[in-house]
This record gives C-alpha cells, sequence and structure tokens, in this order.
C-alpha cells in the first residue's frame, strides 16, 4: 500500500479485518494513535501475502474472516518474528493451544484498550 | 444307555439242606411273587450256555410261551450296540463271581425295541467251577422312556435357558438373531432354519435380512427374500405358526408365481414350521422358518418350544432397538446441543462485530459532522440502513437478500405528493451477505446525500437506480445511480465519509465504483462480483 517517507519512524502496522467498517475505525484509531497503516487486507489470501511480504512492526489479526479463521496468517508472522494482536468477538476461547496468552482485543474496543495494548508490543 | 454292574454275590446256596415239601411250597410263592411283579425268571448252563427260561422271561423278548428260545436267540435279539457289553458283563460276573446286572436294548420280532435290566448270578462247585447261572428280568422300557423324555425336556430347558441369558444381555440385533436360529434349529430337529426379519436402515426404510442354521449361505443367497404367497403370508403378516408334516401337500402350497412352490435348486423341505415373531407393541419383526427333508419332523411339541423362542426373540428384539433409539437419541441430543454451542459462539461473534461496527459509524459520523444534530441525523439514518440490511438477510436465513428489496427499502421514504420520485429496472438479483450490507449502506449514503444536496432535495428531482447481471466467467452486477432534476451539483470540498464508506465497501466486496459529481446530477457506477460468499 503506501509507503511512508523514509523519514517516517512511526511503527508500522498490518491490519487485517474483514468487516471494512471496523478496518476503517482501526486505521484511523491507529493513525491518532500515531502508527503508520503498513497495510490493510479484508480477506485471507490478500493478508497471507501481505504478512509475507510487507515491511511491517506489527500486525492486528482479527481472527474470524468471512468464516474462516486467520491463524494460517499468523504462522507467518511468527515465522517472521513479527509481534501480532487478535481481534476477536468470540472471548478468550477459540485460539489454538500455540497461541494462547497473546495479546487479544475483545470486539467492541476502545481506543484506550489499542493505545495499551499496542504500546507494550512496539511503543510510539 | 446300557449299563452293567457286578457286586459279590451271596454265598453259594445252602438250600439243599432244606426239605422238599419246604421247597416246593417256597419254590411256588417265588413263582406267584414273579408273576406278580412282571419278572421273568430265567437259567443258562455257564458252559454250554443252554438257556431256559419262564413265560415272562420269554414275554420279555416278545416271545409266545410255545416258541423255541435258546441262547442264540438272546444273542440275535440283543440290539447290535449292546450285544458286546451283555456278553461281556455275563463273562464277568462268571469270572469274579460276582452279581450281574445289566441294562440293554432287545429287538422284539415285530421291530420294536425294549429295554431289559437282566440280574443273576452263578452257582459254583468245589472246584470254583460255575455250574448254574440264573437270574430275573425285568421289561424297563417305561422308564426308559420317561428318562429319555425327562433328559430331553432338562436339554431343551437348558438350551431355553441359555439362550434366554444370552438374548437377555444383548443389545446386538446380528448376534441375537443367530443366536435365536442356532437355538431354534437345534432344538426343532430341524436340518436346517432361518430367521427372515425386517431391519430399519438410517434413512427409516425397512428392508428384510436373514440369518441361516445349519446350511450355508451359498445355499439361499441366490433366491429372493420370501414373497407374499400364501405359505408365508401368515408368518410374515404375523397371523399364525404354520406346521406341517408335508408342505408340499398343504393346500396353500404352490398357488403363487413364478415358481409355484419351492425353486428350483432349493434344499428340499418337506416338514415345514414357521413363526411369527412379534414385538410387544404387535409389530411383526420378522419370522423364523424350519424345514426338513423329512416328513412329520416337527411335533406339537416342537411347535410350542420354537413358540417360546419365538416370544424370546422377540424380547431381545425389542430391547435392542429400545437401546438402539436410545443410544440414537443421546447422541442426536449431543449433537444439538454441540450445535447451539456453536450458533451461540457465532450469535456472540456477530453482535460484536456488529457493535464494532455501530462504534466506527459513531465514531466516522462525529468526526464529519458540524453539529451534534448533523451527528444524530448522520447516525440515525446509518444505523437504520444497517439494520434494513439485517431485516432482509434475516428474512432469507443471511443467505442472501434480493436486490430489489434492497433498493426499495432504502429510497422507499422519498416518495413524493405525485407519487415515487424514483424508478429503478432490472431483475431480481440475490445479492450474497457481504455485498448486500455494503450495498444497502452505500445506496443509504447516496440517498442522504441526494436528499441533502442532490436530486431529492427538490420535487422536480428524480432518481433512476438499473442493474444488470452479467455472466462471464464470474457473475457481475453492473448498477447504476443515477440523479436527474436537482439542483446543479458542486463537487464535495473534501472527501466524506460517505464517499470513503461507499469505495471502501465496494473495495470490500471486491468490487469497484465510480462516483461522478457531474453538474447535471451525481452518477454512481457500481460493479460488483456476485461470487459465492461465506457467511460473516
Amino acid at each position: 500500500m503506501n509507503s511512508p517517507a523514509s523519514k517516517d519512524a512511526r511503527p508500522r502496522i498490518l491490519v487485517v479485518e474483514d468487516e471494512y467498517l471496523i478496518r476503517m475505525l482501526l486505521e484511523d484509531m491507529l493513525a491518532d494513535l500515531g502508527y503508520a497503516v503498513a497495510a490493510a487486507a479484508g480477506n485471507l489470501s490478500e493478508a497471507r501475502d501481505l504478512a509475507t511480504g510487507t515491511e511491517l512492526d506489527l500486525a492486528i489479526l482479527d481472527v474470524n474472516i468471512d468464516g474462516e479463521e486467520v491463524f494460517p496468517v499468523a504462522d507467518i508472522l511468527a515465522k517472521r518474528g513479527k509481534p501480532f494482536v487478535f481481534v476477536t468477538g468470540y472471548g478468550g476461547h477459540g485460539l489454538p493451544e500455540a497461541y494462547r496468552g497473546r495479546p487479544t482485543l475483545q470486539k467492541p474496543f476502545q481506543i484506550e484498550d489499542l493505545k495499551t495494548t499496542l504500546a507494550a508490543l512496539a511503543p510510539v | 444307555m446300557a449299563r452293567t454292574k457286578t457286586t459279590p454275590g451271596p454265598a453259594a446256596a445252602s438250600a439243599s439242606a432244606k426239605p422238599i415239601a419246604a421247597l416246593a411250597q417256597s419254590e411256588a410263592r417265588l413263582e406267584f411273587a414273579l408273576a406278580a411283579s412282571g419278572t421273568g425268571y430265567w437259567e443258562m448252563d455257564p458252559v454250554t450256555r443252554s438257556l431256559s427260561g419262564s413265560d415272562i422271561y420269554k414275554a420279555n423278548w416278545g416271545r409266545k410261551p410255545d416258541e423255541p428260545f435258546s441262547y442264540e436267540t438272546v444273542r440275535a435279539a440283543v440290539h447290535p450296540d449292546d450285544l458286546a457289553m451283555h456278553e461281556a458283563a455275563v463273562d464277568q460276573a462268571l469270572v469274579t463271581r460276582g452279581n450281574l446286572d445289566v441294562e440293554y436294548r432287545n429287538i422284539w420280532p415285530d421291530g420294536s425295541v425294549h429295554w431289559l435290566r437282566v440280574r443273576g448270578h452263578a452257582l459254583y462247585d468245589d472246584a470254583g467251577k460255575p455250574v448254574r447261572m440264573a437270574g430275573i428280568s425285568l421289561d424297563i422300557t417305561d422308564r426308559k422312556r420317561v428318562e429319555e423324555t425327562l433328559r430331553e425336556e432338562t436339554h431343551t430347558l437348558e438350551v431355553l435357558h441359555n439362550v434366554g441369558v444370552a438374548l437377555a444381555g444383548d443389545f446386538d440385533l446380528q448376534r441375537i438373531v443367530q443366536a435365536v436360529t442356532d437355538a431354534a434349529t437345534q432344538l426343532s430337529g430341524a436340518q436346517f432354519g432361518a430367521f427372515f426379519h425386517n431391519v430399519t436402515n438410517d434413512k427409516g426404510e425397512s428392508y428384510m435380512l436373514y440369518t441361516l442354521s445349519g446350511a450355508p449361505r451359498e445355499a439361499f443367497s441366490k433366491f429372493d427374500m420370501p414373497r407374499n404367497t400364501a405359505v408365508f403370508n401368515p408368518t410374515f403378516q404375523g397371523t399364525g405358526i404354520i406346521r406341517s408334516d408335508d408342505i408340499t401337500k398343504d393346500s396353500r402350497y404352490g398357488k403363487t408365481g413364478p415358481h409355484f412352490g419351492m425353486p428350483k435348486g432349493h434344499l428340499p423341505v418337506a416338514s415345514y414350521l414357521a413363526v411369527p415373531v412379534i414385538s410387544r407393541a404387535g409389530e411383526v419383526l420378522g419370522g423364523l422358518l424350519f424345514g426338513h427333508e423329512k416328513p412329520g419332523v416337527f411335533t406339537p411339541r416342537v411347535e410350542r418350544i420354537v413358540g417360546g423362542i419365538a416370544a424370546q426373540a422377540a424380547i431381545a428384539m425389542d430391547n435392542a432397538r429400545l437401546f438402539q433409539e436410545a443410544q440414537n437419541e443421546l447422541a442426536e441430543r449431543r449433537r444439538i446441543e454441540r450445535h447451539q454451542e456453536l450458533l451461540l459462539a457465532e450469535l456472540n461473534h456477530r453482535v460484536k462485530n456488529t457493535l464494532a461496527i455501530v462504534m466506527s459509524i459513531a465514531t466516522q459520523t462525529l468526526r464529519h459532522s458540524g453539529s451534534a444534530e448533523a451527528f444524530r441525523h448522520g447516525f440515525e439514518t446509518r444505523i437504520m440502513a444497517l439494520a434494513e440490511a439485517h431485516n432482509l438477510l434475516t428474512d432469507s436465513n443471511w443467505e442472501g437478500a434480493s436486490l430489489r428489496a434492497m433498493v426499495g427499502r432504502v429510497l422507499d421514504p422519498y416518495q413524493g405528493p405525485n407519487g415515487a420520485r424514483y424508478t429503478f429496472s432490472g431483475g431480481d438479483i440475490r445479492v450474497g451477505p457481504k455485498t448486500a450490507v455494503a450495498l444497502v449502506m452505500a445506496l443509504n449514503e447516496l440517498a442522504t446525500n441526494a436528499a441533502k444536496y442532490g436530486a431529492l432535495s427538490q420535487p422536480s428531482g428524480h432518481v433512476d437506480v438499473g442493474w444488470t447481471l452479467r455472466e462471464g466467467d464470474e457473475r457481475r452486477l453492473a448498477m447504476t445511480w443515477q440523479e436527474t432534476g436537482g439542483p446543479p451539483v458542486m463537487p464535495p470540498s473534501r472527501k466524506g465519509f460517505g464517499t470513503r464508506l461507499i469505495r471502501g465497501l465496494s473495495e470490500d466486496a471486491a468490487g469497484k465504483v465510480d462516483i461522478d459529481f457531474a453538474r447535471d446530477g451525481v452518477i454512481a457506477t457500481f460493479d460488483l462480483p456476485l461470487t459465492k460468499e461465506a457467511k460473516p
């Protein structure tokens, strides 16, 4: 997507969320919090490509993407050593063993929740 | 069976000391006692085997008093299977100076078989040589028959009991029917037996299976199942037992085509017994069929026994079925519970997702609203549009919504005093949930904008919505929103939420949208794929 200026020191974030309105909310919140959106994806195949090939510092992953689970994308990021945050409406369950204990945001969330969660992984 | 026993005999006779008259009297008494008790008397020379016997003794062998009778007669009449045992017993009694006590069968001149019990012992001279052997005989045929019957009944009861125990503890239908078939075939004396039983498959269809005993499966596998014939009907309709000494001579036999009797290659059957197996509820579960090539094999007693087994089989099969039904019900209940859990999780997910969407709409609307009133109006119409989209989708179980209904719902509020201020044209197309939500939200933005600044802001304005379906590698929807008759259009000074929303939603549905703020009226052109999409 957009390539920020080389001087841009803001942490770069990949957003994976299939609901456009929620993605829009996330993008606006991230901008308000001083993060740069490295890329955004609304479906799994796009998300996989972006997770593999985009320069990024951290990712926000909606667990349910059009009825499918986002974990293959998380696997790619985990292999790259990139931190990520899950966003889910299912509550704390639903996460596979390997990803329990990963930071998780419950929908709906406030900008303060997002700020606290991200600050621990990539301080602005 | 014959049996033999030798015990030490009494000391050799001291009768010679008694006076002759007393002896004669004693002999007469003895003869009377023997006759009264139906006991025969015999004497034999151990060396020459010359044999003489009383009338009763001869009668025990089926001979009249005046008929010639010798040891050879005995040898010829003793049942061949018992002869060696009989001779050995006599020899042993002589050698050991013991008692002869033996039971064996003899065959009368009329061919009938009778049981005899024979007792005796020998007298010995001073040198210890046997000089005379004497004893009694008793016809024990009746006792033997009773014993035999008792043994048979005991055996029958044992088998019945074992079947009962085996059936009571078993819920496996196949094992139950095999145990029943085996036991009934064994007890009936049939050459072969079969249990034809009705089973119901998963789809609730009924069909017939059979289990065999006493014959290989190949003996029957080439034949059809028992059909609707006069011989089989009473069994498979549960009206009663058929027992026939010779079924081929039964009036019901051979009346139905195409075989008119047993099909070619069928094992020969004369004796025939068929017992319906009926559940407690009166349903015919199947039928037990037995056959024998000889006529007259199945007695009333066999009929009673097999009837008893059929009753036990019905109970066991009922139990097995109830057990299976209970298992199925439990499995179904577990399946429903799992399904409900999934539904609840899905509902939770959707509600949370929708709340996040509402939050996004509120945040975005607030950013672009100059006043509280503008926020309230913008927020309300957007939430209402979202609700409309959900209503349309709920009507179709979230499988898709009608495009006509969607456009109608969005434009419905814009009726003028002279009728509708909009027209729409296009076939009724079903649109997947995600595209439906995007379209309703986007159309709502266009309508709101038109009401504020465009064609719907004055009475002369008109909106036309038209669409076509383009079939190709993928089905795509081409839709145009065209405003006419409104005030001159001014392109927006900054990118508004509505425009961003329309573009974003279209992108999200993997489609394209073009909004042309033409001076004569806004024209929005949508190009959206209608591929099968996953439910949100």
